[in-house]
């Protein structure tokens, strides 16, 4: 009897094997000749058309997500980069001839036209790495030319509030480098050192740590600024949050989508972000991420 | 004089940047879709294309298609797109291709300086 229940069955065997490494690609031997066994592989055959099925509309629909995000970013950023160019060359063309108050509000338009640009890259990072569209493209990068070319460029930003910028590498070897995304791995920097930057106050101090353990590549950013209110912790990695003591002019300036990306990029890492902040004193935020990380 | 072919269907972008090179001495050949860029590969001496890939006449891909099978001296290209990065990753890694830019995240002054790297 078992004998022949096995024999019977041996044709499921191997579909199901197969499907265990999802390869749903085989159909069921239905033998002409019915018999009891035959509403079972009948059972098979179609729970195996309608998991193709969803698996090709689920196919489709991330296509669709990859096209949609290709195309919202296209149209938004045209019209904007057209008009920063446009402006650009204006100022560029007529800085002599400009009555100084027309060139000043040119220069605030420009500004704001700069920031708007930004605004749209950072909701179309989150949109990708919610989507699961992201692709990451790992290379080994020197993270800490890295984070010294961030610090370059927040220089100017800094020295208008005369906050001091400090880097320490401490037992990092020289030229370390992890296998991580370049791009990914500023934008995750840029942001939280332009908000250590941003929340500070005169004369502050901003310091980066940079050490690595057996398994973990650990950054700390500190900051001397507005900290973060208790009641606000828990909200800071939601969407479109900005806490409760940030001043209205600097509100401004951002929309509450830079650590949201933050976090969904070391979540894609599997690593790990944690804050301390005191009021009034300032904020540490520590990212812990895999030396090895995995992509699949 | 070093010349430049620039590949782009939005005449604002393709006047401005026309421009602001003209001015730092390149010479630029203007085309306003793939097709037209194919037209002046086959003819003129190139030494840098600059070309987008979003356009209605034969779009960047296609152009990059046809310029494999023709450009002898195998000029090098300089993307500039305002697409995605997913898309950008398929692309950017092809021979050839020497950066990939995103339009509205760089200003010309950068832009030139970038341009000027490859060219000389």
């Amino acid at each position: 009897m078992a004998t022949l229940l096995k024999n019977k069955l041996a044709p499921l065997i191997d579909i199901f094997a197969k499907a265990s490494i999802g390869d749903f690609s085989s159909d069921v031997p239905i033998a002409k000749k019915e018999d009891e066994f035959t509403p079972v592989f009948i059972g098979v055959q179609v729970m195996l058309e309608v998991i193709r099925e969803q698996i090709s509309a689920l196919k489709e629909a991330d296509l669709r997500k990859s096209e949609f995000l290709s195309m919202a970013a296209h149209e938004l950023r045209t019209p904007l980069g057209k008009m920063s160019w446009r402006l650009e060359t204006l100022l560029e063309e007529n800085s002599q001839s400009l009555q100084i108050t027309v060139k000043n509000e040119l220069q605030i338009i420009y500004q704001n036209l700069l920031r708007n640009i930004e605004l749209v890259n950072d909701l179309l990072s989150v949109s990708r790495v919610e989507l699961g569209q992201t692709v990451e493209n790992p290379r080994y990068t020197n993270i800490v030319a890295v984070i010294k070319s961030i610090l370059k460029l927040i220089e100017n930003e800094a020295n208008k509030d005369k906050l001091s910028l400090s880097l320490q590498t401490n037992n990092l070897p020289k030229n370390f480098k992890l296998y991580i995304d370049p791009i990914h791995f500023s934008q995750v920097m840029q942001n939280l050192v332009s908000n250590a930057v941003k929340y500070n106050r005169r004369n502050g101090t901003i310091k980066i740590k940079v050490w690595k353990t057996e398994n973990y590549l650990h950054i700390s950013i500190a900051d001397t600024g507005i900290g973060i209110a208790k009641k606000d912790q828990k909200k800071i990695f939601r969407k479109f949050f900005r806490g409760s003591n940030v001043s209205e002019s600097k509100a401004a300036t951002s929309v509450g989508l830079g650590l949201v990306m933050v976090k969904s990029y070391i979540k894609m890492w599997a690593g790990k972000i944690r804050f301390n902040s005191n009021l009034d004193k300032g904020t540490v935020f520590n990212l812990d991420i895999p030396l090895n990380i995995s992509y699949t | 004089m070093k010349k430049i072919l620039l590949v782009e269907d939005d005449s604002e972008y393709r006047t401005l940047l026309s421009k602001k090179l003209k001015t730092l001495g390149y010479f630029i050949y203007e085309a306003k879709s793939g097709q037209e860029g194919l037209q002046y590969l086959k003819s003129s001496v190139i030494d840098l294309i600059l070309l987008d890939l979003v356009m209605l006449k034969m779009d960047g891909l296609k152009f990059y298609q046809f310029y494999k099978k023709i450009s002898q001296n195998k000029t090098p290209i300089l993307i500039l797109s305002n697409i995605v990065l997913s898309d950008k990753d398929k692309i950017s890694k092809k021979k050839y291709i020497v950066d990939y830019i995103i339009k509205s995240n760089i200003n010309l002054d950068s832009l030139t300086e970038r341009i000027k790297t490859f060219i000389n």
